[in-house]
């Protein structure tokens, strides 16, 4: 599929022609990208599938006063984030658990999850980045599996390239000292 | 060497292949469920500068506070209206309450109360005839308006 640069999507989408054609372009074009994003937050498919229709609904509404101050895959990417974290938060009001356990409830998802392919390596590796708390798992899963600039990533979490890095580093070290228990 | 460097080697070994799946077909169908979800939807409008909009509660409630104050007031203060002895007397006279009050109730709330007041303590009353001569004088009264009242 041919990408359509930021300014095409606007253009088309601010002419109510085109509009719903340009937003299902968009769709196409994020939604696997923001999907592994938020998969990898909350690890239930149908989870997040409600987070993502969530996404795409709030940059409809929002894309007609998109200020290209930011490009539209870091803007997308914030909401992901911030709808992602509403969500775990939800969760620990909603069952007054605390985050240790809504990890662990989440580990347990991933261990009953018929939509996880990996072998027992992987599946550590997953329980592993679950003990991290919320930021540092965003900045693991960003660096490590999407591979994600650090100039991205503090744009998306509006966090300092100096914090992010120490951030990725600590996660790094709590993940291999989980795995030297393995 | 920079940190992060430094730190691909600890996780070498394991596969950075992503080990989750969806259900088949499920990025084909999602386009289509989101413009299902969207159509007919117009892009809500939002104010391009919100900050502007947040004062807006603040003076409306003032306002409203306000409003509902002069209403109030309007409402349960009596109105006090200043009327002179002229015009109570034209109304008394015009609409004929005259006719329903007694000698004594009028006297009571006339000028000549001061009579009714001596009497109740039981003084004597000593006015001279030119006293009354000249209360006559002033109110325009002569002794044949008197004869004829009586």
């Amino acid at each position: 599929m041919q990408e359509l640069s930021d300014r095409e999507i606007l253009d088309q989408f601010s002419n109510p022609e085109t509009r719903n054609y340009a937003f299902n372009l968009l769709v196409r074009q994020y939604q696997k990208r923001l999907y592994w994003h938020i998969r990898k937050m909350v690890i239930d498919h149908d989870d997040t599938d409600d987070i993502l229709q969530n996404v795409f609904i709030k940059a409809f509404n929002g894309l007609a006063n998109f200020r290209e101050d930011s490009r539209i895959f870091t803007w997308l990417y914030r909401i992901a984030t911030n709808e992602c974290i509403t969500f775990l938060n939800s969760k620990k009001k909603r069952f007054f658990i605390p985050l240790v356990d809504v990890e662990n409830q989440l580990s347990q998802n991933l261990e009953n999850d018929s939509y996880f392919n990996g072998d027992r390596i992987q599946m550590r590796l997953q329980q592993a980045i679950l003990t991290l708390p919320e930021k540092q798992r965003l900045v693991f899963n960003m660096k490590y599996f999407e591979d994600m600039k650090y100039d991205d990533m503090s744009e998306i979490l509006g966090t300092s390239v100096g914090a992010l890095k120490a951030s990725y580093h600590h996660a790094v070290k709590k993940i291999e000292e989980f795995m030297k228990r393995f | 060497m920079k940190m992060e460097d430094n730190l691909e080697p600890h996780l070498q070994g394991f596969d950075r292949e992503n080990p989750f799946r969806v259900p088949d077909g499920y990025f084909d169908r999602f386009p289509t469920k989101m413009s299902e979800r969207i159509v007919q939807k117009k892009p809500r409008f939002t104010f391009p500068f919100p900050s502007l909009l947040k004062p807006i509660p603040i003076f409306v409630t003032a306002a409203l506070i306000i409003t509902v104050g002069i209403i109030g007031l309007k409402t349960f203060t009596k109105s006090e209206v200043a009327l002179s002895n002229e015009e109570i007397s034209d109304y008394v006279y015009q609409e004929g309450i005259i006719d329903e009050f007694t000698e004594e109730e009028l006297l009571e709330y006339s000028d000549l109360a001061f009579i009714e007041k001596d009497k109740s303590t039981n003084q004597n009353i000593n006015i001279d005839d030119q006293t009354i001569q000249e209360y006559l004088i002033d109110q325009d009264l002569d002794e044949a308006d008197i004869i004829n009242e009586l």
